[in-house]
């Protein structure tokens, strides 16, 4: 069994969902709650490019990387039963 | 969005006075707080460039640290959004018949709850501390003879010159209800 360094890019996208899913939650609550003033409605648009911008770039770079690359190798557990494959010589 | 002009079960002849929000400056607090906050990778960076280059440059240790740098910035904005949604959806809202009070506590949790304006017993002001003196804003806490004893309008600003006006406004309303103290 290998491990890769994709295991970083999963962690990094579950953290991505994470992040929509309360910016979402965040926008929604002002949309419905929030009172329509200019105020609002700019911190929304400023959040939106923030968080946008913060998002593509992030991807951009780490699409840069390659992933595949071997982190951690485990194979040499796979055939862990050799560990116990050993002779006992009892002479009585 | 809501219009200012909307509060819930509109009276007839019930006029709006104030919308009341925490002052400006705890608004600027929170953002100068978080852009302390936003500094720390670069100052990481910096440390790591002076005293363990080799991390930086490393086939497995450049794309983990880009890795949590990114996740902890995402962390970072989203969280100061949710603190700034928090609090400016905290309003309070005078009128001439009610106090309405809209508090924002975590994001799955909006208590509003209202008072009659003739039911206000007691009004406190609070300020504590330098700034809090120095910009005018600080707490009000209203006890009355209704289920909920106590209000509270967090971090306001003008707090002396709101109580005055939550006062005249209770004895106006006070004699319209023909109540006598």
């Amino acid at each position: 069994m290998v491990i890769s360094l994709a295991i970083f890019y999963y962690l990094y996208l579950v953290i991505l969902g994470i992040f929509v899913l309360y910016s979402l939650f965040n926008i929604y609550h002002l949309l419905r709650f929030g009172f329509l003033t200019i105020t609002n409605i700019l911190v929304i648009i400023i959040y939106l490019a923030a968080a946008s911008w913060l998002v593509v770039f992030s991807l951009s770079v780490l699409m840069t990387i390659d992933w595949s690359r071997t982190l951690i190798d485990l194979s040499g557990f796979a055939n862990w039963k050799s560990f116990f494959n050993f002779n006992i010589n009892i002479h009585p | 969005m809501v219009s200012k002009n909307i509060i819930p079960n509109r009276r007839e002849g019930e006029e709006i006075i104030y919308h009341l929000r925490r002052h400006w400056f705890i608004f600027l607090k929170i953002f100068l707080g978080y852009l302390g906050l936003f500094l720390i990778p670069p100052l990481i960076y910096l440390f790591f460039q002076q005293f363990m280059p080799s991390l930086l440059g490393g086939e497995f240790t450049s794309p983990i640290l880009l890795v949590l740098a990114f996740s902890y910035y995402l962390m970072m904005l989203v969280f100061v959004f949710t603190v700034w949604t928090e609090r400016y959806l905290d309003v309070w809202t005078l009128t001439t018949d009610r106090i309405i009070s809209r508090e924002q506590i975590g994001l799955f949790n909006r208590v509003v709850s209202e008072l009659e304006m003739y039911r206000v017993q007691d009004v406190t002001v609070e300020q504590k501390g330098f700034m809090s003196t120095i910009l005018n804003f600080g707490d009000i806490y209203i006890q009355s003879a209704g289920e909920i004893e106590r209000f509270e309008f967090k971090q306001i600003g003008n707090p002396y010159q709101v109580a005055k006006t939550i006062q005249k406004l209770n004895e106006a309303s006070q004699k319209t209800h023909n109540i006598t103290v």
